[in-house]
């Protein structure tokens, strides 16, 4: 019984579904080939083995790879050469755990290897399966894998920021970490960033749970250690688009800024109870020592102008 | 008759609604297994330690399993076996090949057998929903072109020129399912990065899409006229509207194709492919309530068979369930609100309003309705029926309203800026009281299942009883075209 009108009704929609499907497929196949981000390398052979193991024990059901731009301390959004290297794509569509794509470098590999095999003796009440059963090489290359998730990535945390200006990136200040510079700083920050950052930078003030996005949280985090003097500066300097840090460059002048940087450097170095190898660099020692930092107004800093 | 006759004719029957036996008994059987997993992904967020150190009770390698297992094995195959019963019935006619229909039968249950050997045992692809390795692939489209063939070989020798609705959407669904499957599993083609995931979500969406959604309407659309029929013999209402019916039919398969993107809409894929895929989220609408409209308008005049009539009770929270599901899937890709719930468990819920709430609940009813026919037997205990259907729904109900809670206070604390590992002790009371659903629900199937092993056996003894020596006559081969 195959007349006309039935064929062409059969033909029509073969049209349609091959259609819609290759619009929806096959175009984005051919056009859409992102480049790798700037900075990105391709997995290494113990990482790719390690790969291997995540998709063999289907790790993607509870942990997704992908950072959305609402998604807070996760690390950057991601973008679309982030997976320029993979071949099997692992973006997950649950988070019964956290967000993987920049878990790398967040733990040492003893945690990992140690989290994989009793998860619940490192975080009490996780509901993740034990995966004491992998061989100790798997579990190796799985870690290394873990590890390298967002640490292929120069964008991954904002301590290699690649997008801080030539200009500003090997900057060092001109300011040593003195008591009378860090007073001066504090004067200034007091003045001009308490309001959305608080007071001692610890962001408790309400203009720092009113704005979206947030202010930079607690500057008295470890990880700001890492920022390098021209990090900081750019930061303050430039601002940070699309929220409301504006540029300082326009209000205060650079001296100002560095008045600044040194006492936000002294906020997270001031966490150190036990001083770590590496430090020094945020003292003088001759001037200070770790945890005897003032907390006293003194000097006479140039106060900024406000707005 | 010799040994090899004897063996084929006992293994490959050639009997009228052989195939549809097979297939739905069968259908159950991987039903009981899949949704046992689920149970036991259930109880694994409770206790987590219950399998520590047995790689194939890992949670992370059932899961796979579980959603392998329940949408090609228990939805598949029982649409398939509902599909074997009814297409000869619409159509006047034999199915064109008993004989190849049973060997398919035989054909997908060992594939089915081998979705939780190959993935228990760690061999996965590692693409979601799409995890089963190239050489079941390549099996799986064996078995989805015979399947097709049978069905459009029936359509082609048929007797009655009209064809219903059903038939439609079941045709659509073999042509649909196996462009979807090709394109999902593509074996020779790896592509990278964010196309992979492109063609997986299209994977993912679709075999619901053009698969188990338009096999199941078709069924639906079979069911009512004849479920709406009166106590006393008075005729069931016919289709409201056949107009309708065809609305639902070409936009399902326009809009529900190019969806698969809204699973990824805030990861960094084109623009306009996530503006297509919204846009048809959103005009699914139209397909859905056409589909609903009509099944509600097919119904009106005959709720009170409701009371009584035990698989339209079945039928009818099903495509309700389905229409929920249908409605919450348009909201939740748009991008306000995927905003907000994508990577909770509102996405898993909403998976399981429509898979086991809506789908496999209408594939209960299609067994209720089909196995008394095909056995000429009465359920073994109409008790047993009702015991299943509350039990089934209420526990369902609750079960989908847990996970949904669950997956608004991730959502809530996430935006509050509580990180993922900080939100898991929050969901532990919900895990509970999901698990304490599941086990409920599985209790109901469990129930089911054996209600229909003790019908299928005490029709085994009707058989054996009637007539001593039991002998299948040959169907009459397919009639020529007429």
């Amino acid at each position: 019984m195959l007349n006309a009108k039935n064929a062409i009704i059969g033909i029509m929609f073969l049209l349609l579904v091959t259609g819609v499907t290759s619009l929806v497929v096959v175009v984005p196949a051919a056009t859409f080939n992102p480049q790798p981000s700037i900075g990105l390398r391709d997995y290494s052979p113990a990482e790719a083995r390690g790969r291997l193991v995540f998709q063999r024990e289907n790790c993607y059901v509870c942990h997704s790879q992908f950072v959305r731009f609402q998604d807070e301390g996760m690390g950057p959004t991601s973008q679309a050469g982030d997976f320029a290297y993979d071949n099997v794509n692992l973006l997950g569509t649950l988070r019964n755990g956290p967000d993987l794509s920049f878990e790398g470098g967040l733990y040492p590999d003893e945690w990992h290897i140690g989290h994989l095999k009793a998860p619940r003796s490192y975080l009490p009440g996780s509901f993740m399966p034990s995966y004491s059963y992998l061989s100790s090489s798997d579990i190796k290359d799985l870690v290394a894998y873990i590890q390298s998730l967002g640490t292929r990535n120069t964008r991954a945390w904002d301590t290699k920021d690649v997008n801080i200006p030539e200009k500003y990136r090997n900057l060092e200040s001109p300011l040593g970490q003195t008591v009378a510079n860090i007073g001066a700083g504090r004067g200034i920050y007091n003045q001009n960033c308490s309001a959305c950052h608080g007071f001692e930078g610890r962001a408790d003030v309400p203009l720092a749970k009113m704005f979206y996005p947030k202010p930079a949280a607690n500057f008295r985090l470890p990880r700001y250690k890492d920022f390098t003097d021209g990090h900081w500066f750019n930061k303050v300097a430039r601002g940070v688009p699309g929220t409301r840090m504006p540029r300082w460059d326009q209000i205060l002048n650079s001296e100002q800024i560095w008045y600044v940087v040194t006492y936000l450097k002294s906020l997270a170095a001031d966490q150190d109870l036990v001083p770590k190898a590496g430090r020094e660099k945020y003292y003088d020692k001759s001037v200070l020592q770790p945890g005897e930092i003032p907390r006293k107004y003194e000097g006479a800093p140039k106060a900024g102008k406000g707005h | 008759m010799s040994v090899v006759e004897s063996v084929r004719d006992r293994l490959f029957p050639n009997t009228p609604d052989a195939a549809a036996k097979l297939w739905l008994t069968s259908a159950v059987v991987w039903g009981v297994l899949g949704m046992t997993f689920g149970v036991f992904m259930a109880i694994l967020f409770v206790f987590p330690e219950f399998t520590k150190g047995v790689p194939w009770l890992s949670f992370s390698r059932i899961r796979p399993s579980h959603v392998n297992t329940v949408v090609m094995s228990w939805v598949s195959m029982a649409s398939i076996g509902a599909m074997f019963y009814m297409l000869p019935r619409l159509l006047k006619t034999q199915l064109y090949s008993e004989r190849l229909a049973t060997a398919v039968g035989w054909s997908w249950n060992l594939f089915a057998l081998f979705i939780p050997l190959t993935l228990l045992n760690g061999l996965s692809e590692g693409r979601e929903w799409a995890e089963l390795i190239a050489p079941m692939d390549w099996w799986m489209l064996i078995n989805l072109g015979l399947v097709g063939y049978l069905t459009f070989a029936t359509v082609a020798t048929r007797k009655e020129p009209q064809l219903y609705v059903s038939v439609w959407y079941w045709m659509g669904s073999m042509v649909g399912m196996t462009i979807v499957w090709i394109v999902g599993n593509r074996t020779f083609v790896p592509l990278d990065g964010l196309n992979d995931a492109i063609a997986n979500w299209f994977y993912a969406h679709d075999v619901l899409g053009l698969w188990i959604t338009t096999m199941g309407l078709g069924i639906i659309y079979y069911l009512l006229p004849k479920l709406t029929a009166g106590k006393n013999g008075e005729p069931g209402n016919p289709i409201f509207s056949h107009k309708l019916s065809l609305i639902g039919f070409w936009g399902n398969f326009a809009f529900y194709t190019g969806i698969g993107a809204h699973h990824i809409i805030q990861a960094p894929v084109p623009e306009w492919l996530k503006a297509f895929a919204i846009a048809s989220s959103v005009l699914m609408s139209i397909p859905v309530y056409s589909a609903s409209a009509n099944f509600f308008l097919s119904t009106q005049g005959r709720w009170e068979n409701l009371a009584w009539n035990l698989p339209l009770r079945f039928v009818t929270f099903g495509w309700i369930m389905y229409a929920l599901a249908s409605f919450q899937g348009s909201l939740q890709a748009v991008r306000s609100i995927n905003w907000y719930q994508h990577f909770t468990g509102i996405v898993s819920a909403h998976a399981h309003l429509a898979m086991l709430g809506g789908f496999s609940v209408v594939l209960f009813a299609a067994i209720y309705y089909i196995i008394p026919r095909l056995y000429k037997v009465e359920w073994y205990s109409k008790k047993l029926v009702v015991v299943h259907f509350w039990t089934f729904t209420v526990s369902f109900v609750m079960f989908f309203l847990v996970w949904t809670t669950m997956g608004f206070v991730q959502a809530t604390s996430w935006v509050m800026g509580i990180n993922v590992q900080q939100t898991v002790p929050f969901l532990q009371p919900f895990t509970f009281v999901r698990m304490i659903a599941a086990i409920s629900m599985i209790f109901s199937v469990y129930i089911f299942a054996y209600n229909l092993l003790q019908t299928v056996r005490s029709a085994k003894r009707q058989e054996a009883a009637s007539s001593r020596a039991y002998n299948p006559s040959p169907v009459a081969p397919a009639a020529a075209d007429d």
